[in-house]
């Protein structure tokens, strides 16, 4: 899954983080010049669909306001340079995902990725049902859409903070970025964190780790496509800057238990927590991270405000019958 | 990582350190006192287990923990690095704050037994990997303690960004270095062979698959034309490649940042020019 869809939710994400006392006051004054909608012919930073399967997910995300909230989520960032947001659909097909391009400073906010999630929250959903104690959280349909895409969003986000601010990471990008997106998601309030972190976990649980048996020299040579090829072969399909799924999934629980372990004790109970890993001591080192290469950008006083609006309303991104 | 019986590695292991790729003789005195650093306290710690004391005795024989000492010598660190070879009951012992940079003997006859089921042992990609290996796990637990000790804010995941900051850092002392370390290692991953499922990925630490492409990708970003070829013969793919020369900049940057106002910058260029 790709890491750009996460770019464009990272400045949504950061947004969420603030909510530590949800309110439902709307200030208006969230505006941030640096934060802005790349629009485009008077379509508001909402692309038109090429594909009819898209409108629905444009429509829905027009109503929802989904990229002016994103822009005022973000507005407590600092930026030296202009963040530009909009949603298309991108090339790629059915797969494609949001992504974060350096060379244009925006995060584009794919419909395909919010169409797939909507068809992977089905299965999530019943999944977590039939296994109870696998999942004691269990998890809503809306819940699940609602906190993957912004999970994404907020991975993005932090593609487009690591990119802005020039911060110096030392680790793989992809990681980190999808530090950024658990770390954002810890400072909601607890049910929005939970919601978040359930999106973001069970997302990974649902995708594939790579895999373990080679292919055929005869499928092999079937796939003309060097980087599909490579992708199934259990070796070169570790080549991905991304981290595995099954990686990926345990990071963010991880970072969610280590920064408030009772209200992920659930997790840990139902053995998402990885063992052997100190992750009060891992989240203490991202914080320290934060703090010392985001935190002095951040505007003390709209943060407060963003803090004090209720983000997370999945109800608003249900698909109409 | 399952440990491998000590005693079926133990033959290797004082094969691989016998070929140790640069007389450490020669290293020590073209190097000399002048690159000495005080703020690296090494120790050999004699293990317990009889079958580990040849591999003791060949480390202390040729001066391993010394030249990395002096390796280490532009650094100028608030506290002292205690970098020492011990026994650990397994073949890594996590850093801890404040505690030692551990390279385990077990470690060492590991690397040996994996490079003598893949490469003879009079063979270049044998001492390649076999040096390659250690200097790697020497180099990546050090760099786990410099951002302990200097306080480096670090994103990512700590181990991985060991890894890079390793591999930066080999690719500093000229081709050869670089391509005995970088390929030696890389190697040595691949040749590790092991399959993991389900929790296996719960661990801190990365997948040998993904450590080999990590070190190759900053190898080829910072390098491309000593490392060109792992991307014409398809070892490095071009998905990856073409994101390299970023992720190289990317660990320059960090490195720049916050390693380098710890860097004396006089001793740097003594030891770029010593042969190691």
């Amino acid at each position: 899954m790709g890491c750009r869809m996460f770019k464009s939710f990272f400045l949504a994400l950061v947004t969420m983080v603030c909510l530590a006392a949800p309110v439902s006051a709307q200030p208006a004054d969230l505006s941030n010049s640096k934060i802005k909608l790349a629009e485009d012919n008077g379509d508001g930073g909402y692309r038109p669909v090429k594909s009819k399967e898209y409108k629905g997910v444009r429509e829905r995300l027009m109503k929802r306001k989904a990229l002016e909230e994103f822009a005022r989520f973000l507005s407590p960032l600092r930026l030296p340079a202009t963040l530009w947001i909009y949603a298309s659909e991108c090339d790629g097909g059915a797969n494609a995902s949001p992504y974060y391009s350096p060379a244009q400073h925006a995060i584009n906010m794919c419909y395909q990725f919010v169409d797939a999630m909507e068809k992977v929250a089905d299965n999530v959903v019943k999944t977590a049902k039939s296994k109870p104690t696998l999942f004691p959280a269990g998890v809503g349909r809306e819940e699940f859409i609602t906190g993957s895409f912004i999970g994404v969003i907020l991975h993005e986000a932090g593609h487009a903070v690591f990119d802005i601010l020039d911060v110096p990471i030392f680790g793989r990008e992809e990681d980190a970025a999808d530090q950024m997106a658990a770390f954002i998601a810890l400072q909601f309030d607890k049910d929005v964190a939970r919601s978040l972190v359930k999106g973001i976990s069970y997302l990974w649980f649902a995708q594939s780790d790579p895999p373990t048996q080679s292919q055929s020299d005869v499928e092999k040579e079937a796939e003309q496509d060097a980087t599909v090829r490579c992708f199934k072969d259990p070796f070169c399909a570790y080549s991905d800057e991304h981290g595995t799924a099954g990686q990926r999934m345990f990071n963010a629980v991880c970072i969610a238990y280590g920064g408030d372990p009772k209200n992920f004790k659930d997790f840990a109970a139902a053995g998402w927590l990885p063992r052997n890993r100190d992750c009060v001591a891992e989240y203490q080192k991202l914080r320290f991270a934060f703090s010392k290469t985001v935190y002095p950008f951040i505007d003390p006083a709209l943060m407060i405000k963003v803090q004090s609006i209720r983000w997370l309303r999945p109800n608003e991104m249900r698909k109409q019958p | 990582m399952r440990l491998q019986p000590v005693k079926s590695l133990l033959a290797g292991a004082v094969l691989c350190l016998s070929s140790w790729f640069v007389p450490p003789a020669t290293a020590v005195a073209e190097v000399g006192n002048t690159l000495e650093n005080k703020q690296i306290e090494i120790a050999y710690i004699r293990p317990k287990s009889d079958v580990l004391v040849p591999v003791y005795d060949d480390l202390v024989q040729r001066g391993v923990l010394e030249e990395m000492r002096n390796f280490l010598a532009p650094l100028r660190l608030p506290r002292p690095i205690k970098v020492q070879v011990d026994e650990c009951g397994g073949e890594a012992r996590p850093y801890k704050p404040g505690g030692a940079a551990t390279v385990c003997y077990e470690l060492v006859a590991k690397i040996a037994e994996i490079a003598s089921q893949h490469a003879a042992t009079d063979s270049r990609d044998y001492t390649n990997a076999v040096t390659g290996t250690f200097i790697n796990a020497m180099l990546h637990e050090v760099a786990l303690a410099i951002f302990d000790v200097l306080q480096i804010p670090v994103w990512g995941r700590e181990d991985d960004a060991a890894d890079r900051l390793t591999a930066f850092i080999m690719l500093q002392f000229g081709e050869d270095v670089a391509d005995i370390t970088i390929s030696g290692a890389a190697n040595f991953f691949s040749w590790s062979n092991r399959t993991w499922t389900g929790r296996d990925f719960e661990t801190a630490r990365s997948p040998e698959a993904q450590r080999f492409y990590n070190f190759l990708c900053i190898a080829y970003g910072g390098e491309p034309h000593v490392f060109g070829d792992l991307v014409d013969k398809g070892i490095l793919p071009q998905h990856r490649a073409g994101r390299c020369r970023g992720e190289y900049e990317q660990i320059r940057k960090a490195f720049d940042m916050r390693i380098m106002p710890f860097i004396d910058p006089d001793l740097l260029v003594r030891a770029k020019a010593s042969r190691w």
